[in-house]
């Protein structure tokens, strides 16, 4: 689906608020941001990438007894702000993820996870996260909504 | 920060889109056309290369609802990569992005948390 000019106007936001770039490089950023479909050509060839490095965050379960490195790449990052999915949402939904793991003593496997809840604000938003074993967990897509449907198996609640 | 640019066409490599299964030519990529959202996962960069250079088949992923990211099985492991092609030429592949990795087989876990 083709970036929406409200979208473009929350990444607009975003660079114009950036102490780190110069004015020029804001200008450039920008003018892309002018063409939705050159914006959307960039946004999808990862030109706008170099912006979002890699954050990661600790994330801990409630009582504390699951300790986590949540990994956000570029185009995670990039996603959330299109979306105006915010990180704290990211953080909110992983430890909520915790939580039910930990209450329900579910074993995690290393593989795709795809967590979908309400955030504080009532929206539904949905994240893949990569779990590995060495308890660091990485996003890769954040989207509004929930995916249309699982690959294989079905849906469930832990 | 910004590289030079030429301002008439400066996005050169576009996102391959598809809804559909796209079955991919065989190509030869090196090792720095292969880049990773998180450069952990390039140490599976050689299993990709070779999956690539057989040809192969990549299904669009369901778990986005952007349809630039597809899933593709190596030997050991399933990538989710995005394919980027030459501005009016689909079939020349110019970098392939890795989103991430996992053993190939493993599935994906739908969690509702509401």
């Amino acid at each position: 689906m083709p970036v929406t000019t409200r979208q473009l106007l929350r990444l607009i936001h975003v660079i114009e608020q950036r102490f780190d770039l110069t004015n020029r490089e804001k200008e450039e950023l920008l003018s892309i941001l002018d063409d939705p479909s050159e914006a959307d050509e960039a946004l999808v060839s990862g030109y706008f990438d170099w912006l979002f490095p890699r954050a990661t965050v600790k994330v801990s379960s409630s009582d504390g007894a699951q300790k986590w490195d949540l990994q956000i790449g570029p185009h995670a990052q990039i996603g959330a702000v299109l979306d105006s999915i915010h990180l704290d949402d990211l953080i909110y939904l992983f430890q909520r993820f915790l939580d039910k793991v930990q209450a329900h003593d579910v074993e995690l496997l290393e593989t795709k996870y795809v967590l979908t809840a309400s955030n504080a604000r009532q929206q539904l938003i949905s994240i893949v996260v990569y779990v590995r074993d060495d308890q660091t967990a990485r996003v890769a897509t954040t989207y509004l909504g929930r995916p249309q449907k699982p690959e294989s198996g079905g849906r469930f609640r832990i | 920060m910004l590289q030079e640019k030429n301002l008439a066409g400066r996005i050169q490599s576009l996102a391959l889109k598809s809804e559909e299964t796209v079955k991919l030519l065989p190509i030869q990529l090196t090792s720095a056309q292969v880049t990773a959202e998180f450069e952990e996962d390039l140490v599976d960069r050689p299993e990709l290369i070779a999956t690539l250079q057989r040809g192969s088949v990549l299904n669009p992923v369901r778990e986005s609802p952007q349809e630039n990211i597809f899933s593709v099985d190596g030997p050991t492991k399933n990538f989710w990569i995005k394919v980027l092609h030459a501005r009016g030429d689909v079939s020349r592949i110019e970098r392939v992005h890795i989103i991430g990795v996992t053993r190939r087989g493993s599935k994906t876990q739908h969690i509702e948390l509401d």
